[in-house]
């Protein structure tokens, strides 16, 4: 029996978070020597084409060393926790969320980038770390469908009243972003959000719980959403309203009291071919290969002179371009990483009331 | 008398041929689910009991659990709708199980290939087929707005309805496909006799056809409700504020809060549930009666069944009393009027199909919107489709997965089936059990668990990951469908066959296993579509290069929802009709 | 008794059941011809024949389980052709028992009482009694499935005996037991049958069974009826050459007719000869005809008189059978013709030699 409970024990901590490395197998480990190739974790879809064409093909044409890129979950952070921790490293780098980044940091889990500060001068503020490279820029604005609606919401505060804006709504099924829309239809300015009033937050969602049709989980169903017509109006991510529109769709974008978020390149710390996946994020925060990926991809780039090769058309759509980015504020990572397992099990307790 | 004793004797004389007890012919499938299945259980077990600061064993998370209320509206919510699935698909399946019962081998297998078609469907499609029709703007409120019907939209999604809808679409056939066997089981002339005594209409139905039935019904409905405990997809996409359930709950705590200890009490608690299901049926019917293709009805020996048996006959009485108006139906010799039966019949294969009727037009539309009925018609997206190396390798390595994950999965559940065929050791309880448990135990659970083992040996992103995983999910399926057709298997033709001078091993090849051929093949066929549709372990185990094609759908679908979806989804449905008419074809020559 | 054939039913006002050209078709295929036939109250009726001769389907038809495609069922004088089964209130013992695994002895004989609605303390006795009539009394407890086939039989005899049918119908109910435990039921359905008074049919493809039991056997092939009569009458003056080869051991010597003799007989030429036998067939134009002779009726040594049929043959094989030898002869055409003799008897010939055998011209029935 002692035996039995030791191992179990030791494997609770291997499990749990910040305890000390285990002696796991490296059968994961490639040699160092000549990297031949890079594995790049990146969210798939219409990153892979993006990303593909702005990034991996080019720095394959440069380098010689070749970019296999495959798709990770929309949440890593487990996958990557279970990738340092067994020394299986399926990935060389992967994109992350900055909220990821903390995560990530606080185990230890993330290497240095080494990124050459020459680079970082014209990148927006936040988007380089010790550990984190930004490569795009995304936004949780709102969006109306303009068949349906002549004039659309143009703040939360309008999104909250359904007396002059009658008609379907949907929010996302998570506190994140919400609990700000709320604040801000509450009347509480932008730069002021954090830290959040939750009570506050919560009082002012009540007002609406009823009036929203759908609470979204996924992004390809915000676009859904807004596509099929299924609601009139509702709260998501840039690029996926966007690309309804890009199919047809009749709707707006609101960027005003949007809230703005970055991701980035992220490296598993102790990984095979560290160095050149450095090199890899060197390439990538080039301005010039930025502005590539913004003919596929809604998101911004966040070296911000990447503008410099973007037409002023495709800008407008573009979070980073300072029209848009004006209205808008940065969430607030580490508030979020400080109360989200609350935040999450109050609101979800709220939604089931 | 001379019969029963000569019986007797072949059980006898098999049992001693196998010296070291036929029990052992499972050794190999308990290993694999006590290595793959049962560890990464205790370690997350190990993991709900830990602490967040000290090392000792801790109650913290389960502290937890009981000072939140959401967690215990949540487990009743699961619970409800788990519920409500499960009398759902029986009550809806029931009908078409025993219309399917009824048919000649031939022609109920081509019905049941109807049955069976919704069951491929990867679930991902199924539940954005639902999200099309069932949407405010979708196709059925077109029509009943169009047609004037109602006057506005009915909210038929994002609410317990949508949930229910997508759920026992899903469920539906699982119970159906229960339910066959056992009713095939019952001699068809028991209603008769029944008549020939007395027996209204009302009376054959509920006092001889329905109890017969019963551990057919009740098998039905406890691996509906069970399956049903681990849903995650269609309570997310097709429910409202009200339906979370707690496998949602599970997935949040690993992914976003990675708060495992947290998730892995509230695995306990999905496993628990299970379990619970599983007592409750085990203390009336035998668990046994899961793989028994006969109607033994209520099992005398279970203390408190004396007592159900009463109960039960009680009001299957009043039901009979209750439908006697009806009495008049089908007295002429067959059951039911014909045009109601026909026009229910229809309905509720239509019902079974309309995702995969709602997903052909869309994989040929022109457009880059998934609207319905599609405005234009083309070939883009399949040819999308074929151009793209991540879809085809996709499909490719699905392939032969699923096929070794079929074979694999045959050969230990099918050994583990005829071990426990031919013993009567006071184990076979607890090995049944074990085979069995892959069900009970939560994918998602299931999943998080063998990450970290797979990791741990290598094993994460390769293909015998993949394999071994799925072949974890699909044991107990071979083990089900091989363990039914041994129930009804003559043991004597073995002894027949040894005396004319076979070995054992030429006994097995060319006596035991051409004669089960059929539950073999359609036990292999269950494996492979396990694992071609699988979607869960595929999300933890094969990340990296090895992605299985419902994984490749899923990242397409949860990023980009276009039409190449549905056209993957026809695809895929092409590829196992035509393994479906191979089988069948095999089946009869 | 009264004897009524397919073609001309001379059935007499009292008959209980009353089968007035009813037949089946399936499709294309003739399951049974249209056949007419009259049952008598309490008279115990055999259908004989070998599978496929229809005599399941008439069962069936008569207990309402098949609808007939054409015909009329009368019983007392009423039309019961579309009744449904339950209101027949006919008494079905199937071949493997169709009891119901899910209750008790008990609770399967209770049930056509229940059905009834009958008090529960009289069915209480009803049972009681009928189980032991059976003597099952003592598994009143038990489930189907724990009782041995004897036993399930008795309780499928029981079910149907204890709410006192006028008429029961049974379909090959001793098919799945021993020789022993059939001979035994066949004794005990008879015996239960003479109690209760109850109109039988009873569906058979055993012969002896049904020469032991019946009151009346009706003789099927192909779908008809070959021929009705009481089981001496079908043993003695068969009628055509199914139903003598069917029932009983015969020598049948293929021919063609010659006309009759002096005393009205009549002449068939077959290849051991030219016989004289009494015409059994009711047709004499019909195709094929043969002399039937029983292997009883046939004695050793020459015709010691007139009204004789002699015949020599090879003697091939002497058989002991316990209550007689059996004697082997061969024609000169190759046929087999067998003789039966006391074992006591002296046979005077060695096997391989010429062997001259007569019979009574009486004891042969020409028929086709």
């Amino acid at each position: 029996m002692t035996k039995t409970d030791r191992s179990l024990l030791s494997r609770r901590s291997m499990l749990a978070i910040g305890t000390a490395a285990l002696a796991a197998p490296m059968l994961g480990r490639r040699a160092n020597a000549q990297t031949a190739s890079l594995t790049v974790a990146d969210p798939g879809g219409p990153f892979n084409a993006g990303f593909s064409k702005a990034f991996y093909e080019p720095f394959t044409a440069e380098t010689g060393i070749e970019i296999v890129s495959v798709a990770r979950d929309a949440e890593p952070t487990a996958q990557f926790k279970s990738i340092v921790e067994t020394g299986s490293y399926i990935w060389d780098v992967c994109t992350l969320t900055l909220s990821a980044r903390l995560i990530l940091e606080q185990e230890d889990l993330l290497d240095d980038i080494q990124l050459d500060p020459a680079l970082a001068e014209n990148m927006m503020p936040g988007s380089v770390h010790s550990n984190f490279l930004g490569t795009d820029v995304y936004a949780t604005i709102s969006a109306f469908n303009t068949q349906s609606m002549e004039n659309g919401p143009s703040s939360w505060a309008d999104f909250w009243d359904t007396d002059a804006f009658p008609g379907r709504r949907a929010l996302r099924r998570n506190p994140i972003d919400t609990l700000e829309q709320a604040l801000m239809a509450d009347g509480v300015a932008p730069e002021d959000l954090y830290p959040l009033d939750v009570d506050r937050a919560f009082a002012k969602l009540d007002e609406i719980k009823d009036h929203i049709d759908v609470w979204w989980t996924g992004g390809a169903q915000s676009t859904q959403l807004l596509q099929s017509g299924e609601v009139d109006m509702l709260a998501g991510w840039n690029a996926r309203l966007q690309s309804a529109i890009d199919t047809g769709t009749p709707a707006e974008l609101v960027w005003n009291q949007g809230l703005y978020s970055i991701e980035g390149w992220g490296l598993p710390k102790g990984g095979p071919n560290v160095d050149a996946a450095r090199q890899f994020l060197a390439f990538c925060a080039r301005p010039e290969q930025q502005a590539l990926f913004t003919d596929d991809l809604s998101y911004g780039p966040t070296n911000l002179s990447a503008y410099e090769h973007i037409s002023e058309e495709r800008a407008k759509v573009l979070t980073t371009a300072p029209a848009n980015l004006d209205g808008m504020v940065l969430a607030d990572e580490s508030w979020w990483e400080a109360n989200r397992a609350e935040m999450t099990e109050r609101f979800n307790l709220w939604l089931l009331m | 008398m001379s019969s029963v004793t000569s019986n007797i004797s072949a059980r006898g004389g098999a049992l001693s041929r196998l010296k070291l007890g036929p029990l052992w012919l499972a050794a190999p499938a308990l290993a694999f689910v006590a290595v793959f299945l049962l560890l990464p259980m205790l370690r997350l077990i190990g993991l709900s009991f830990s602490g967040e600061e000290t090392a000792g064993v801790s109650l913290e998370h389960y502290q937890h659990l009981a000072d939140t209320p959401i967690y215990m509206r949540i487990l009743w919510i699961t619970f409800r709708i788990s519920i409500l699935t499960a009398f759902f698909s029986v009550l809806l399946g029931y009908p078409v199980a025993a219309w399917l019962a009824r048919l000649p081998d031939s022609s109920r297998n081509k019905w049941l290939f109807l049955v069976l078609l919704p069951f491929w469907t990867s679930y991902l499609v199924k539940t954005f087929a639902w999200m099309i029709m069932l949407g405010d703007r979708g196709l059925f409120n077109s029509i009943l707005t169009g047609t004037g019907v109602t006057d506005g939209s009915l909210d038929l999604m994002y609410n317990e309805f949508g949930v229910l809808v997508g759920m026992v679409h899903a469920m539906m056939p699982l119970a159906i496909l229960t339910m066959v066997p056992v009713m095939t089981g019952i001699d068809r002339r028991l209603p008769l006799a029944a008549g020939s005594l007395g027996a209204k209409r009302a009376q054959r139905f509920w006092l001889i056809e329905f109890p017969l039935a019963m551990p057919g019904v009740a098998a039905g409905g406890l691996l509906t409700f069970i399956t049903s405990l681990g849903f995650f997809i269609v309570p997310a996409y097709l429910g409202g504020r009200g339906q979370t359930m707690l496998a949602q709950i599970i997935i949040m705590q690993v992914q976003e809060l990675v708060n495992w200890a947290f998730a892995a009490v509230l695995s306990v608690m999905l496993v628990a549930a299970a379990l619970v299901a599983i007592w409750i049926y085990d203390q009336f019917f035998g668990l046994s009666s899961l793989t028994q293709a006969s109607s033994t009805g209520v099992k005398g020996s279970k203390k408190g069944a004396q007592w159900l048996r009463g109960a039960g006959q009680k009001v299957l009485a009043g039901l009979a009393w209750i439908c006697s108006p009806f009495n008049r139906l089908g007295d002429r010799g067959d059951d039911g009027p014909k045009p109601v039966r026909a026009a229910y019949l229809g309905a509720l294969f239509l019902f079974l199909l309309a995702p995969a009727i709602i997903v052909l037009p869309l994989a040929f539309t022109a457009e880059q919107a998934l609207t319905f009925p599609p405005p234009s018609y083309s070939t883009r997206w399949f040819s999308e489709y074929f151009g793209s190396q991540i879809w085809i390798s996709a499909t490719l390595r699905s392939f032969g997965v699923a096929f070794a994950t079929a074979i694999l999965a045959t050969v230990l559940g099918g050994m583990a089936a005829l071990a426990l065929a031919r013993s009567d050791s006071k184990w076979g309880k607890t090995v049944f059990g074990l085979m069995l448990a892959p069900m009970i135990v939560p994918r998602i659970v299931i999943a998080v668990g063998l990450f970290y083992l797979m990791a741990q040996i290598g094993l994460v992103a390769s293909n015998i990951g993949l394999i071994i995983g799925h072949t974890l999910l699909a044991i107990p399926f071979t083990f089900i469908a091989i363990g039914a057709v041994l129930k009804g298997y003559d043991w004597r033709l073995d002894q027949a066959a040894a005396t004319l001078g076979a070995g054992r091993i030429k006994v097995l090849r060319l006596i035991t296993l051409p004669l089960l051929r059929g539950g073999i093949i359609s036990a292999a066929l269950f494996a492979f579509v396990t694992s071609f549709d699988e979607l869960t372990i595929a999300l933890f185990i094969s990340g990296g290069l090895k992605s299985t094609l419902p994984k490749q759908m899923w990242d397409d679908m949860y990023l980009q929802l276009n039409p190449t979806l549905a056209a993957v989804s026809v695809v895929v449905l092409v590829i196992v009709t035509a393994i479906l008419l191979l089988a069948q074809r095999l089946q009869k020559s | 008794m009264n004897i009524s054939t397919p073609s001309a039913a001379t059935a007499s006002p009292a008959a209980k059941i009353r089968i007035d050209g009813l037949s089946k078709k399936y499709g294309t295929f003739t399951a049974l011809e249209p056949t007419t036939l009259d049952v008598q109250r309490g008279e115990f009726l055999t259908l004989l024949g070998p599978s496929g001769s229809g005599k399941t389907t008439l069962l069936q038809m008569v207990s309402g389980l098949t609808p007939a495609t054409s015909g009329r069922l009368s019983i007392d004088g009423e039309n019961w052709t579309d009744r449904p089964v339950h209101e027949r209130g006919m008494g079905l013992v199937f071949q493997h028992y169709a009891l119901f695994p899910h209750m008790t002895v008990e609770e399967n004989v209770a049930f056509p009482l229940k059905m009834r609605n009958q008090p529960a303390d009289q069915i209480r006795t009803a049972v009681a009694e009928t189980l032991e009539k059976v003597q099952l009394d003592k598994f009143a407890h038990r489930f189907p499935r724990e009782l041995s086939g004897g036993q399930q039989q008795r309780v499928a005899l029981a079910r149907c005996f204890v709410f006192r049918p006028e008429i029961i119908l049974m379909d090959e109910p001793l098919g799945a037991l021993d020789k022993a435990l059939r001979e035994t039921m066949q004794l005990e359905i008879r015996r239960l049958h003479r109690e209760f008074g109850t109109t039988l049919i009873y569906v058979t493809h055993d012969q002896e069974e049904a020469l032991v039991m019946s009151d009346r056997i009706c003789v099927m092939n192909h779908a008809k009826v070959e021929q009705l009569g009481t089981p001496s009458q079908i043993y003695s003056d068969p009628e055509t050459i199914f139903a003598a080869t069917f029932i009983g051991h015969s020598n049948l010597l293929e021919g063609t007719l010659a006309g009759t003799d002096d005393h009205g007989n009549t002449l068939i030429r077959t290849a051991a000869g030219t016989f004289a036998g009494l015409m059994g067939a009711r047709d004499a134009d019909a195709g094929t005809h043969a002399l039937i002779v029983r292997p009883e009726r046939v004695s050793l040594g020459a015709a010691t008189g007139p009204g004789m049929n002699e015949l020599r043959a090879t003697l091939r094989d002497v058989v002991y059978i316990g209550s007689d030898n059996r004697l082997l002869l061969d024609l000169p055409d190759g046929t087999e013709f067998t003789l039966r003799l006391d074992p006591g008897a002296a046979i005077g010939t060695e096997i391989g030699q010429e062997i001259t055998v007569h019979w009574p011209i009486a004891a042969g029935r020409v028929v086709s």
